[in-house]
């Protein structure tokens, strides 16, 4: 063992992250063009409601780290855990649209975070001619509401105690296709190789309360995995990052399912697609198709739109880069009079190993079709050192 | 309360001027301190109603019942229309999450939390002229009336919130007698306190004329046929009513404000002041003109979200003689050689032709063009209305007949050769509103008030009969779908969530 240290924090502090103005009721700018094009100004009150009774937000952090290095420091570990607890968090607080108003800031809920960052620094091999280093690190940590307002424990179907204060996918419950001769109460207009959605309540009828959580989009870990190769004056180095056991709803997925488009032969069809439900192929979850795919979206639309028919499992790991590189020796450097070259070729983003359906699951926001995927990129490239 | 006053900074030791725009806002106190304070707010009300009415929440009222209807094909432009459509169709997107009647419910109450601010706060501004501060109070209460009366007709028994409800108490589902309390008690308000359309200062404002006119309506519309035929008179012989003599003329983006008008929502081609409804009602089929050109800045193009119904476009007018006809209505659409194509079974249909712009307009999606509220045929019409309930079926045709007679028609009672019987004539009276009012945005709540919503929507919310023949039982008809629960929308599901003096259960019948 060569270094040993550990690490104990704790603080409270603030959190300064809100508008200024969250205690005051804001009126803005409108125009409204009396006298046909002159548009006269005017002042409309709505958005964030101001609250006058609106105190600090307290985060009490705690944080137990420690460090260790052992054989010659060739290898390096840091863990760290901390426990946040947040009182009087502030949030923007739903109000009841006939209010007027969107939202006001309030001290709304008590949440706690706990957490854990590992970070793995080893130099396994170290010759004259070969050596490998390498770096690992995972994170993960978990956020629940412990405390909302008075006498309520949900707000929302997504925001309750117990549960993370965001990430939380609720959705109507997918229950397989309809066969035919099925009972079509929950639906009277549905066909067979229609999506069955599952009567939560039991009241005889699909409703928005027949939504639940579905899903987390909040990762159960995640972090990055670095390694350095040198084989003489040649490099090569590869980065990765990882991230499991968050899911994401793929609309893209539904609609990509197959063609559907009314307008000419634009659609992309999936693979996977094809296999729809027949009346002579109904094992199979891929509904029937139709002009508007409504067997996809049979469902009264909300926040998340579809049904758990479209939550997936976002693991995956990536390779980020590969670099291979190669320092021309200095006796042919000195000969060009400079002092280093380093030619190098580079790929970025060249793989991704996933399940997920989609294009990326670690691109932006899945429910829009329009995000364009990463691309890879391959460089090629000379460094030189005057 | 202090203020957030940050222009006054001064930035000792710049030689140069800094091109900074602080972050300026203005709260309640500053806001209602004098008349120009207490003007600006009550403009903003206006503000609201403008966009309330810009896009397809307009089409709350239009849809869905026996005159428009929306495009087979609108449902499959993704989700967004699918929900457009089901105000049409009420099928399951017609719930409580349904995009268009969760803002609507939202659009009118930011219109009457603006109401109230004002109401509360007129009184304390100081403003020389009494006259002017009764007048800015009158306005409000007409645009909150005027928000009241669609939510309470649209929804039922609705939170009732006044200049004395805390924006952040929940309230309970007020009964709608108590809704029109309110709403008759602002608008008789409106009616004594402000100015007659003549002595506004500014057109567009709320006037005498229109508060009784809208007064009118509400007690048209609670059956108060007494009092609706005192409001409607009280307009009549008081402040007079006009009709222009060419029907057209109202929808041609050049006869704005004009003398038959009562209330106009007001747009122009100044940015954010704008509307874009002729994307909803055009086509995108060929022009409805053989031969013109053809795009985003040509009356009647558009993206084939909403046609007439065969009954407003085919059954409903008297072609040959009746003006109104071919000033409601592009009955054909035309290819290159001229050819007619009725043949496309969605964007070869005929739309309505009141929402097209003019040439002085940006494009169909932003359009200067006002909106009619209420005008003048409105109230001949609702005036005839009340009078043959109260069994006065002769005296009855005489507005009527100065309707008719603007659009080129003989009095009924010579067309038909003899005096119609009540029956007869409140049927004649739905048919008339359709020739004269058409997409003008009253039809659901006419069919609502005459207890006619679910038969005439199974009955005339068809297109043309080739249409249903060549996309079969694919068409979204809400034949299928309509029954009497549709007499009420949903609350939106996210009013029964958040406000606390609701629950989920609070939900109107059947949704």
């Amino acid at each position: 063992m060569s270094d040993w240290k550990i690490r104990a924090s704790y603080g409270l502090i603030g959190n300064q992250n809100l508008p200024y103005d969250a205690i005051y009721t804001r009126y803005n700018n409108a125009q409204y063009p009396f006298n046909g094009s002159n548009a006269t100004s005017g002042y409309q009150v709505g958005g964030t409601a101001g609250n006058p009774t609106l105190e600090w937000e307290r985060q009490h952090q705690s944080n137990i780290g420690m460090d260790i290095a052992a054989l010659g420091n060739r290898v390096s570990l840091s863990v760290d855990v901390y426990n946040k607890n947040i009182t009087s968090l502030l949030l923007p607080f739903n109000l009841a649209p006939s209010s007027g108003f969107y939202n006001e800031q309030i001290n709304v809920a008590s949440m706690n975070t706990k957490g854990v960052d590992i970070n793995l620094q080893a130099t396994p091999v170290k010759t004259r001619n070969f050596e490998w280093q390498m770096t690992f690190n995972w994170s993960r940590y978990k956020s629940k509401i412990t405390h909302l307002l008075p006498g309520r424990d949900s707000v929302s179907l997504s925001l309750r105690v117990g549960q993370p204060p965001s990430g939380v996918l609720v959705n109507y419950v997918f229950d397989g296709l309809y066969q035919q001769g099925d009972d079509f109460t929950l639906n009277p207009n549905g066909k067979p190789g229609d999506i069955k959605i599952r009567d939560l309540n039991h009241d005889g009828k699909i409703t928005p309360q027949d939504q639940t959580i579905v899903g987390y989009n909040i990762p159960g870990g995640w972090g990055g995995f670095w390694n350095w190769f040198r084989y003489k004056s040649v490099t090569l180095t590869v980065l990765a990052s990882y991230e499991y056991g968050q899911q994401l709803n793929n609309l893209p997925y539904t609609n990509l399912t197959y063609y559907n488009s009314w307008f000419g032969n634009i659609g992309n069809v999936t693979k996977e697609g094809g296999n729809y439900w027949t009346p002579t192929n109904t094992h199979t979850n891929i509904p029937r198709p139709n002009a508007f795919a409504t067997s996809l979206k049979p469902l009264p639309g909300g926040p998340d739109q579809g049904s758990s028919y479209s939550i997936q499992k976002g693991d995956y790991i990536r390779i980020k880069s590969i670099t291979l590189a190669y320092d021309i020796p200095s006796y042919l450097t000195q000969k060009m009079k400079v002092r280093n070259m380093n030619v190098y070729v580079q790929t970025l983003e060249p793989f991704l190993f996933t399940k997920y359906k989609g294009l990326d699951p670690d691109n932006g926001n899945p429910t829009q079709l329009e995000n364009y995927p990463r691309y890879r990129t391959f460089l090629v490239g000379v460094k030189l050192g005057l | 309360m202090s203020v957030g006053l940050a222009g006054m900074i001064a930035l000792a030791g710049c030689k140069k001027s800094l091109n900074y725009t602080p972050e300026v806002f203005v709260a309640q106190p500053q806001v209602f301190k004098d008349q120009a304070g207490a003007t600006a707010a009550v403009t903003g009300i206006y503000t609201q109603l403008q966009t309330l009415k810009k896009s397809d929440y307009a089409l709350i009222g239009i849809v869905g019942t026996d005159e428009a209807r929306c495009t087979y094909q609108s449902q499959g432009y993704g989700d967004y229309w699918a929900n457009v459509t089901g105000l049409d169709v009420y099928d399951i997107k017609f719930g409580s999450q349904n995009y268009q009647l969760t803002g609507f419910w939202q659009d009118c109450y930011i219109g009457i939390a603006n109401a109230n601010a004002a109401i509360q706060g007129i009184p304390n501004a100081s403003i020389a002229d009494p006259s002017v501060s009764s007048r800015l109070l009158g306005e409000s209460k007409f645009m909150r009336a005027l928000f009241y009366f669609y939510l309470v007709q649209l929804y039922g028994d609705i939170p009732l919130r006044t200049e004395a409800t805390p924006f952040s108490a929940g309230v309970k589902r007020t009964p709608a007698a108590d809704v029109y309390k309110l709403i008759i008690d602002d608008l008789k308000f409106a009616v004594a306190n402000l100015w007659v359309k003549s002595k506004n200062p500014g057109i567009g404002r709320a006037s005498v004329e229109a508060a009784r006119a809208l007064l009118g309506k509400v007690y048209l519309t609670q059956k108060d046929y007494t009092n609706a035929k005192t409001t409607f008179e009280d307009l009549i012989n008081t402040n007079g009513l006009t009709l222009l003599t060419d029907y057209s003329q109202l929808f041609d983006g050049q006869h704005e404000n004009n003398a038959e008008s009562l209330f106009e929502i007001q747009y122009s081609t100044d940015a954010n002041n704008t509307q874009g409804l002729q994307n909803l009602f055009g086509s995108y089929a060929g022009p409805p003109i053989p031969g013109e050109s053809w795009g985003s800045h040509t009356p009647g193009s558009g993206g084939t979200v909403v046609m007439a119904t065969a009954y407003y476009s085919d059954t409903v007018f008297d072609k040959n003689n009746d003006k109104r006809y071919l000033a409601s209505i592009w009955p054909h659409r035309y290819d290159g050689n001229g050819n007619t194509m009725d043949w496309w079974v969605d964007p070869g249909l005929p739309t309505i032709k009141k929402y097209d712009i003019s040439s002085s307009d940006i494009d169909i999606y932003n359009s200067g063009k006002n909106l009619y509220y209420l005008r003048a045929a409105d109230v001949y019409l609702m005036y005839s209305e009340v009078l043959n309930e109260l069994a006065q079926t002769s005296a009855a045709l005489a507005p009527l007949n100065k309707v008719r007679n603007r659009a080129g028609l003989k009095n009924l009672e010579d067309s038909l050769g003899r005096t119609p019987t009540q029956a007869e004539l409140r049927t004649e009276l739905l048919d008339e509103r359709t020739r004269e009012l058409g997409g003008e945005g009253w039809r659901w709540f006419d069919l609502k008030r005459t207890g006619t919503l679910v038969s005439r929507v199974q009955t005339h919310n068809n297109p043309r009969a080739y249409y249903v023949t060549i996309n079969g039982s694919g068409d979204p008809h809400p034949a299928q779908n309509i029954t009497d629960k549709n007499n009420l929308y949903p609350i939106p599901l996210n009013e029964l969530q958040t406000n606390s003096a609701l629950s989920l259960t609070d939900q109107n019948p059947g949704y």
